[in-house]
């Protein structure tokens, strides 16, 4: 016969079971809104029951039950949901970011407007329109150079804020890294506490999901993979690279890479690959697509100073003398740069918008303003190619005026001919050939080569002048050539090339929103099925306590009984014939 | 399948957050009126919206210019038609001077006249627009011609230059005249009648067709600057109803269809309201609120 206290030690075992149930579903409770917290349950297994197979064992038959003993206390989670879940949020922190710093870079460029950066190309071209008409009036010499101004003024304000940010980013990215750093080390440190509690059997859940916690907030910002270790700590490793490893941590720094960016790299110097995640997304943003728009930006600069350059250090000014350069920049940062010349800002009577330097010839005016539909322009140097401006000395003076190549292509021509008959060829190999007249005194002639795209301007203004002897200018060795430049590249006019760029920056953000929601989408459903999965159900665990409660209740009935039985053992037996 | 109060917080969340972005979106495209705001609205139609806006703009620019080219032909046509009538009335003198019965001094007193209308004539040579004479070619800074104190007249002092304006993408029409053309044979004729007059005999023959082809000179210019003034009218015309054609279309892709706007606006608006109502029922009761111990 078992001892007389076996029964109370099994209803104790239950009460305790009970007692441990009800604790547990009470901090799953408490814990119900608690961010990141897994439930947890009790593992109930039966005592090692009575008797043990020896050579000495009781005679009892067995074997005898011996109550409940609470085993271990385990959260409900699953591993593999939780590395998907890192995943899809780096993925997620990448397009997020990604949408959010090019959603800024877009506030630069509000277009459509009539205030942004296209109005005032399109004023700017307006303003040499109104010189060509009326070229004698200052009052439309001023309002150029205005026009002009506040076209390099917008330009310079454009570029210096995709600089700002560029420095902007730069600051987030020490931002990310210094973030990546602190939780690396709480990592680390939960490693340790971890270790700790496992060696000794216990499960370290709320530890383990705090450790959870800080996975999903480092994922966002870097792809990790996870290794678990038998003594359940955790290797964490960023593109191949061990972030954490058991109790310790590496760290990640900066570096200053040739654009004056900062970069980050493992403490040793070497790289950091990284396949998505919010830093990832930061770098590409600054690297790739600000440095995109940017040059885009030096490009639009370009394209409209030197075609304006060229054209108007053609002309001549109000005081005879050839004109400067209408804008200034560096090569360097042309969109940070460019200005109007300050000497034509002093004095808007050294505009050269005219060919022949009389008051009323605006040619030059004329050619420079029909720039906005122009995808190529001549150019050239004096004494080496045909120039506009350039004087043909053969028997009688003329003056080769304007040269206008709005739609040619980007090449270079060379002249050819005998007698009054003149061929223009292209390098690409097409060519036309026109008949060439003779001039009296004060004609202009037109040499119209039409399906090539270009036309000159020759006048003779003092003296007859014969197609012959024109011819002979032109065809003359050492200066025959012709050279035609694109504005932009690609043939293109500079509101075909601005509309593209800006046109760019919006289909660029609007996919990354896309993206961005979609994803948002994907990862929301992961965490509704971890939910699903570890989340508390404040109806399940009502449900739970009662029954936990009715053990409880039913266990301590036990107890009574027992103590009634030990009761009628101890003090009711023995007692007759007293 | 187990729901947790984290999944029902989080759906009704998610739901009201998309509601919410959306009505926000809608709202912005009603208040500023303008169907894109930024590059992102929708990138094709503003790369269409941005070119569209330069074409108004240039096209707008070349009305200014028609404009201006309107009041300089305006100009000359107004006074090659003074000038007409002087040559005119130099003509009638010199119909009057050939007629032998005057004696010299009737003669002097006609020679007086022309000389007045040759003065007159530089007038109507030096008009100008603006700061600008049009008819000296490039020189616009100098009269054609100028009245010496002594009643000579000088020189041609202009040149031949054309000026041109643009009033259309590939279209130029000049706006100035070369003077000499058009007023140094009136003033030849004008001073041989005048030389006439005081030679002491009859005006000649030859001097009554010298001022006749001088006149008609005169009139083909005019007739010149006439066409000049029909083609700026057509190119206004048509300029105007290109810019309607661009402006039109510009609106069409800009702006907001007011209509669908509001619509969808109240759709969002109530889909918004009815997911409150239900998120409020779902979130109240559980089980907890049933069991009485």
């Amino acid at each position: 016969m078992s001892s007389p206290f076996f029964g109370l030690d099994i209803g104790a075992s239950g009460l305790r079971a009970a007692q441990q149930q009800l604790d547990t579903a009470a901090h799953n409770v408490a814990n119900a809104s608690t961010p990141g917290y897994s439930r947890q349950r009790v593992t109930l297994v039966e005592a090692p029951p009575y008797t043990f197979p020896a050579f000495d064992r009781s005679g009892l038959p067995g074997q005898i039950g011996a109550g409940v003993n609470v085993v271990a206390i385990t959260r409900v989670r699953d591993t593999f949901l939780d590395t998907q879940v890192q995943t899809q949020l780096s993925i997620q922190g990448q397009w997020d970011t990604r949408q959010q710093e090019l959603s800024k870079l877009e506030a630069i460029f509000p277009e459509p407007s009539d205030s942004a950066l296209g109005s005032t190309i399109s004023a700017y071209w307006d303003a040499w329109q109104d010189v060509a008409t009326d070229p004698s009036s200052t009052a439309a010499r001023t309002a150029l150079v205005e026009q002009a101004q506040v076209l390099a003024t917008q330009i310079n304000g454009d570029s210096g804020q995709l600089k700002l940010a560029a420095s902007g980013i730069d600051t987030e990215v020490k931002d990310k890294v210094q973030t990546i750093n602190d939780l690396a080390k709480e990592i680390a440190d939960l490693n340790g506490q971890i270790q700790r509690i496992s060696v000794t059997g216990d499960n370290p859940n709320d530890l383990l999901d705090q450790r959870e916690q800080l996975l999903e907030q480092l994922s966002a910002i870097a792809p990790i993979t996870t290794v678990t270790q038998p003594d359940n700590t955790l290797n964490v490793l960023i593109g191949g690279t061990d972030l954490v490893s058991n109790i310790y941590s590496r760290t990640v720094s900066l570096q200053t890479n040739a654009d004056g960016h900062v970069v980050p790299v493992w403490s040793d110097g070497s790289a950091m690959t990284l396949s998505s995640g919010s830093l990832k997304a930061l770098l590409d943003v600054r690297d790739v697509d600000l440095a995109g728009y940017q040059s885009q930006l030096n490009a639009l600069a370009q394209g409209i100073a030197d075609s304006t350059n060229a054209l108007h250090e053609r002309g001549v000014d109000a005081n005879g003398n050839a004109g400067q350069a209408f804008f200034t920049y560096q090569a360097a940062d042309p969109s940070g740069t460019l200005a109007v010349n300050g000497a034509i800002v002093a004095d808007p009577s050294l505009l050269a918008v005219s060919s022949s330097g009389a008051p009323g010839d605006s040619s030059v005016a004329q050619l420079i303003a029909n720039l906005r539909n122009a995808k190529t322009y001549a150019v050239g140097v004096p004494g080496t190619d045909v120039v506009a401006n350039m004087d043909l000395t053969t028997n009688g003076t003329a003056h080769l005026m304007t040269i206008a190549a709005e739609s040619a292509k980007a090449q270079t021509w060379t002249f050819s001919g005998s007698g009054n008959s003149l061929t223009l060829t292209g390098a690409d190999g097409s060519t036309q050939t026109i008949t060439v007249a003779d001039m009296a005194a004060g004609d202009t002639q037109v040499l119209n080569f039409d399906q090539l795209g270009i036309s000159l301007t020759a006048t003779s203004f003092s003296s007859a002048k014969a197609g012959a002897d024109l011819v002979t200018d032109l065809t003359g060795a050492g200066h025959n050539t012709l050279v035609t430049a694109s504005l932009y590249g690609t043939p293109q006019t500079t509101s075909d090339f601005y509309s593209g760029f800006v046109s760019k920056i919006g289909s660029d953000e609007s996919q990354a929103t896309e993206m961005a929601s979609n994803q948002d989408l994907m990862v929301n459903q992961l965490q509704q099925r971890v939910d699903q999965n570890s989340g508390v159900s404040l109806d399940e665990e009502a449900t739970d306590m009662l029954r936990f409660q009715h053990a409880y209740q039913a266990a301590a009935r036990v107890i009574t009984t027992m103590d009634e039985m030990l009761d009628t053992l101890i003090n009711n037996t023995g007692l007759v014939g007293r | 399948m187990r729901v947790t109060l984290g999944m029902i917080y989080n759906s009704a969340n998610q739901s009201l957050g998309t509601n919410m972005g959306a009505l926000q979106t809608v709202t912005e495209q009603v208040g500023s009126g303008k169907r894109l705001n930024k590059p992102s609205d929708d990138p094709p139609d503003v790369r269409s919206a941005v070119q569209l806006q330069d074409m108004v703009a240039e096209i707008n620019q070349y009305l200014r210019n028609i404009d201006a080219a309107t009041a300089k032909t305006d100009a000359m046509d107004s006074a090659l038609g003074s000038a007409g009538d002087l040559l005119q009335r130099a003509n009638e003198l010199a119909l009057e001077g050939a007629n032998g019965t005057l004696d010299d001094s009737d003669r002097e007193a006609i020679a007086q006249e022309v000389t007045q209308l040759a003065a007159a004539l530089v007038q109507q040579a030096g008009t100008k627009v603006g700061d600008e004479y049009v008819f000296s070619g490039f020189q616009v800074d100098k009269p054609p011609y100028t009245l010496a104190n002594d009643g000579t007249i000088s020189a041609y002092k202009g040149d031949a230059g054309v000026s041109l304006v643009r009033i259309g993408t590939s279209s130029t029409i000049q706006i100035n005249m070369a003077g000499d053309s058009i007023f140094q044979p009136a003033f030849d004729a004008l001073a041989q009648l005048a030389s006439d007059l005081t030679s002491g005999a009859p005006v000649q023959g030859s001097t009554v067709t010298q001022l006749q082809s001088a006149l008609n000179t005169l009139v083909t210019a005019r007739a010149q600057v006439g066409a000049r003034a029909n083609r700026l009218d057509q190119a206004k015309t048509s300029q105007t109803s290109i810019l309607d054609t661009n402006q039109t279309l510009l609106s069409q892709i800009e702006d907001t269809d007011m209509a669908s706007a509001i619509t969808e606006m109240t759709k969002r608006q109530t889909t918004y309201q009815a997911t409150l109502m239900v998120t409020a029922k779902i979130m109240q009761t559980s089980l907890i609120d049933y069991l009485n111990s």
